[in-house]
């Protein structure tokens, strides 16, 4: 499933997802197996079903690529505007972003990354080549850092602001970086850089701005 | 042969008893995982929409109300789109989930529908209500269920995870915008009333 879904306004809607029968389906369901779910022992709730790990490094992969292309768009020049004082800059921006995936991986278990120090990092280069590797690595050794954890590993305690286990910080890695990959699309458009995907769907399309389209970002 | 049935027939219970209960015990083992305990992502998504819900309407409070058809560049969400887009996303994926009866459906245009700040206050709250009651109705089981509406292999896990990084995103967006237009974020504002900091957000 591709993360880009919730924002190309193509998603159907309404009766496809919850007409009647589902909720009678859904009714149903709920009251054959509600019992039998009651009697459980507790540890069946603590099992996951879901492919929680994979879907973390998918959404990695998704903002690396997107995030990486949006660096490479923006002209190197901007790297150091910044939308009003006391406020990050791109660069700063895009050195945050580095700094969360490798620092939360690294309290998420994962061996610590050799050359990143968390002092001072978001401000010790403005160069655009620079900060494009670093994104690169930063991503690379989130996703692989995570891939290699166990799903017993996610059970770990961590004492870090207000996550507890490690997989609460896994989930907060995919969360951090799509938070800065929002902020860097916003300040992207302020200085008229179109996001390199959404000018691909554009092309695509035929489709130069203004279009009747809604906007996509 | 009448002495023997009491007997026999006293058996005969035990015995459709006790398949009964061994019955209803392998239908208990059906319903025990048994795969090695690992992690559940519901506790901390409910706590993380807590947290954006807190962000994205304390920002929409502290934007001032001429400044919602703000956008940065044609054919780019305004704010007041950023925040009916994240309202309109947050109901439509949590009624997918199915586990509560799903609200009406969005009228064609809803992003555009209104740029009055106090209804898109609201629209944002009452999406946010009704995402966490959807989640919070969910088994860690029901993380699993297949949707194959949104993609062969996708399941409920993965669109409790899109409405969670989806707010996320637009969240990042979203102080940006306020931040262009002077807005420091109500939380920041307060975390540097005791001490100035420098580079928020």
């Amino acid at each position: 499933m591709r993360r880009v879904y919730a924002c190309e306004g193509g998603v159907p809607w309404g009766g496809r997802f919850m007409n009647r029968s589902h909720v009678l389906v859904f009714l149903l369901t709920l009251a054959l197996s509600g019992g039998a779910f009651a009697q459980a022992p507790p540890s069946a709730d603590k099992t996951t079903y879901y492919a929680f790990r994979p879907r973390a490094v998918t959404e990695l992969k998704e903002v690396q690529q997107e995030i990486v292309s949006l660096a490479e768009a923006m002209p190197a020049e901007k790297y150091t505007w910044r939308p009003a004082e006391g406020v990050r800059s791109v660069s700063e921006v895009y050195l945050h972003m580095a700094a969360g995936n490798f620092g939360l991986t690294a309290i998420a278990g994962a061996p610590p990354s050799p050359g990143f120090k968390f002092q001072g990092y978001e401000k010790s280069t403005t160069d655009k080549a620079q900060i494009i590797d670093q994104l690169k690595k930063s991503f690379e050794y989130a996703e692989n850092g995570i891939a290699n954890l166990s799903d017993a590993d996610l059970l770990k305690p961590v004492k870090f602001q207000q996550f507890t286990s490690v997989g609460d910080i896994v989930l907060h890695i995919v969360a951090h970086a799509h938070e800065h990959l929002g902020q860097s699309i916003a300040y992207a458009r302020m200085n008229g850089v179109v996001p390199p995907w959404t000018a691909a769907q554009q092309q695509r399309r035929g489709q130069p701005s203004p279009s009747p389209r809604p906007p996509q970002d | 042969m009448r002495k023997l049935s009491i007997p026999f027939l006293a058996l005969g219970l035990i015995a459709a008893a006790s398949a009964a209960r061994h019955a209803d015990a392998q239908a208990a083992q059906k319903l025990v995982d048994r795969t090695p305990p690992s992690y559940d992502m519901k506790p901390q998504s409910l706590l993380d929409l807590e947290d954006l819900q807190k962000k994205f309407t304390s920002l929409a409070e502290a934007i001032p109300a001429d400044q919602y058809t703000w956008r940065p560049a044609p054919d780019v969400r305004s704010i007041a789109e950023i925040f009916l887009h994240v309202a309109g996303t947050n109901l439509q994926y949590a009624s997918a989930l199915a586990t509560l009866p799903a609200p009406s459906p969005l009228p064609k245009g809803y992003e555009q529908s209104t740029t009055e700040k106090a209804k898109i206050v609201a629209q944002l709250n009452q999406s946010f209500d009704f995402a966490h009651a959807a989640i919070e109705q969910m088994t860690n089981i029901d993380f699993k269920k297949p949707m194959t509406q949104f993609g062969p292999d996708a399941n409920a896990g993965d669109i409790v995870y899109l409405i969670v990084m989806h707010t996320h995103e637009h969240l990042g967006q979203a102080i940006a915008y306020a931040r262009i237009k002077g807005v420091v974020p109500p939380w920041t504002a307060a975390a540097q009333l005791p001490q100035q900091k420098t580079s928020q957000n």
